[in-house]
Parts: C-alpha cells; sequence; structure tokens
C-alpha cells in the first residue's frame, strides 16, 4: 500500500483509540506504554504484555488480543480478551499463547475497570511477529488438498486389498 | 456377478468410497454461499435486512472497527461509492465483532474520524451484527474484512476474505452488471 494512504489510515487510527484518552483521564488512571516481550515473537509462541496503569487502582484490567495477516489483509475474528494480573505497584502483566499460525502481526488493546465502568487505553501495540522457525506458517493444516487425497488413496489400498482377497476365495 | 473377471460388489464399493471421500473431503473449509438474508442493526437502531437492498447490486463489507486492514477496506470502498450510482451499486458496511465488544458508538467514532481526520465521508450504510454474531459466524467466520458482492437477486456473486483494492472489485461489480 502506499504511503500516503498509510499515513492517512494511521491518522484516523490514532483518532479513534485516541478519543478515548480524555474518557480514560477524567478517572484518574493513566496508561503507561504497552510492552511486549520477547520483542518479535513468533505466532503461536506464548508471549508476555505488560502495562503501567497509575492514578488508581482498577479493579480489573484486561487485555485484547487481535491477531491480523498484513500479507492477505485479514484479521482473525479470534479474539483473546486476557485477565491481567497485577505484578508489582501499578503494572499488570498477562501471559497470551497466539493462536494463528499464519498471523504476522497482532494489536493489543488494554481496558481497565475503574468504579464500574470499563476504561479503554488511549495507546495500543502492533507488534510485528517473527518467521515460524520452520520457515513455512499454515500451511493449512488438516485443510490442505494433500490431506484429502491421502484419505483417497487410503480407501482405494483398503479396497484394491478386499478385491483381491474376494478374487482369491 | 462379475465385469471381465472382476467381481460388481467391490467395483462398486470402491466406486462409493471415491465419490464420498471426493465430495465430503474439505468439508471444513466450505462456507455459506446461498446469499441468505439477515438482519443488521443500522446506527440510528433500526432493524434492515439485507433483503430490504435486493433488486440493487448489494456490496456487503463484513468489517470491525479494530481491523486495520478494513481501514484501509473503507478506501476502496470510497472509490465504489464515488464511482458508481447508488441506483445500481448499495454498499453495506457491516460490524461483524460486536460479540467481541465493538458498539455503534465505536463504529460512528470511526466514521467520525474519517471525516475529521482525512475529510473523507463514508456516505453509505453502516451497522452492526448482533450481540449472538449471526452474520459473522454466516459470513465471516474466516476474519475480516470479507467482502460479498451479490447480484440484484440477492444471490452470491463473488466473495473474497481479506483487504481487496477498488479494481479487482470494480472488474466483479461490472460482471454482475452486465450479468444482470
Amino acid at each position: 500500500m502506499k504511503n500516503g494512504k498509510k499515513l492517512m489510515i494511521c491518522a484516523v487510527i490514532f483518532s479513534i483509540f485516541g478519543a478515548t484518552i480524555c474518557s480514560a483521564v477524567n478517572t484518574g488512571l493513566t496508561f503507561g506504554e504497552i510492552s511486549v516481550s520477547p520483542l518479535s515473537p513468533a505466532a503461536q509462541s506464548t508471549i508476555t504484555i505488560s502495562i503501567p496503569i497509575n492514578g488508581g487502582t482498577p479493579s480489573e484490567v484486561r487485555v485484547k488480543i487481535e491477531e491480523c495477516n498484513g500479507r492477505t489483509g485479514i484479521c482473525y475474528p479470534k479474539i483473546q480478551n486476557v485477565s491481567m494480573s497485577l505484578v508489582s505497584v501499578g503494572n499488570y502483566q498477562a501471559k497470551v499463547t497466539l493462536i494463528h499460525t499464519d498471523a504476522t502481526y497482532i494489536n493489543c488493546t488494554i481496558a481497565a475497570k475503574m468504579n464500574g465502568t470499563w476504561m479503554p487505553s488511549a495507546k495500543w501495540k502492533v507488534v510485528n511477529l517473527s518467521e515460524n522457525s520452520n520457515g513455512n506458517g499454515d500451511n493449512g493444516g488438516n485443510k490442505t488438498p494433500g490431506f484429502d487425497v491421502v484419505l483417497i488413496v487410503i480407501a482405494i489400498g483398503i479396497s484394491l486389498i478386499m478385491i483381491r482377497r474376494k478374487r482369491e476365495k | 456377478m462379475t465385469i471381465s473377471g472382476i467381481k460388481k460388489k467391490p467395483v462398486l464399493i470402491l466406486v462409493f468410497l471415491f465419490f464420498f471421500l471426493t465430495v465430503f473431503a474439505g468439508c471444513t473449509e466450505q462456507k455459506s454461499n446461498t446469499g441468505e438474508d439477515f438482519v443488521f442493526k443500522s446506527l440510528d437502531g433500526e432493524a434492515k435486512h439485507l433483503s430490504d437492498f435486493y433488486g440493487k447490486v448489494i456490496v456487503l463489507d463484513c468489517m470491525a472497527v479494530n481491523c486495520q486492514p478494513c481501514m484501509y477496506q473503507m478506501l476502496e470502498l470510497k472509490k465504489i461509492s464515488e464511482n458508481y450510482s447508488k441506483n445500481d451499486v448499495i454498499i453495506l458496511s457491516v460490524d461483524v465483532w460486536v460479540s467481541s465488544g465493538e458498539t455503534a458508538s465505536m463504529l460512528q467514532d470511526m466514521i467520525d474520524a474519517f471525516k475529521n481526520q482525512i475529510n473523507l465521508t463514508l456516505d453509505w450504510t453502516f451497522g452492526l451484527d448482533g450481540l449472538n454474531g449471526t452474520i459473522q459466524k454466516t459470513y465471516a467466520s474466516t476474519g475480516v474484512p470479507t467482502l460479498y458482492i451479490f447480484d440484484k437477486k440477492g444471490n452470491i456473486y463473488y466473495s473474497h476474505v481479506g483487504y481487496e483494492p477498488y479494481t479487482d472489485l470494480a472488474v466483479k461489480i461490472d460482471e454482475v452488471i452486465i450479468k444482470n
């Protein structure tokens, strides 16, 4: 995609999320930077997401992880919404195992519950995923045509054995 | 009974097995292609049916606010909106991640952001799936954006999962307009 297009959309995305800044500030909550470890995780690996939250103690903090594939331009519907634990004063953390084999990036957004109201973090984190160690990514799992062909070959093989046995009788 | 020395029954079993596996193998990847009607909620809260728009070519964009490719897709849909008469082609963008927490106000914020940030008016029909995610399950189970082009009778003419540039969509729209 052209750079101009990307910049335009970045402005829009920032504006969508930026609209939530004020509401979060009004509650007294201040969201820090979202950090993800490792910095460039692989698809289907387990990652640790952390965020400092100051200005209050939310009753619950959750992180939402969307997995997308930048090559095909698709975001997958299985969005993980995981509860974060308070690991030290003002610091929340969650471990999440990524689901999709062919995701190329993830988008993390965080929300905190304060006085019964959910306040989304104004910032979100996009993390590019590294290639899998086998360099292949998803080959479709059991959806590949190859899997079907194997079944057919096995069925034909069994049938031929049955035919041969009957003929021998 | 034999056919050239081969018994008929095993051969029939073999043929049956072959066709059975050919037909049913890979069923997990198949998805609805019926063009079935659905109800969505417009931004003003009104319940609308896909069938309300039959009689025109419908471009259905199953999208989500928290989906970057969907934002890029808006630019391509805008070109369709500009280049085709609304008497011929209707665009419906339906947020199908309502069951994941997306709301009408988030969708409205997105439309406003396009208008305020890059002066782009998304001048077509927007709506939301229900909380049970019926549209998502039927039309966008793989992910978003998922695009469909329906002919004037409401049959699915074309579908594509993932971002699709205007040029590719326009080819399919032209085809379906001519076909009708």
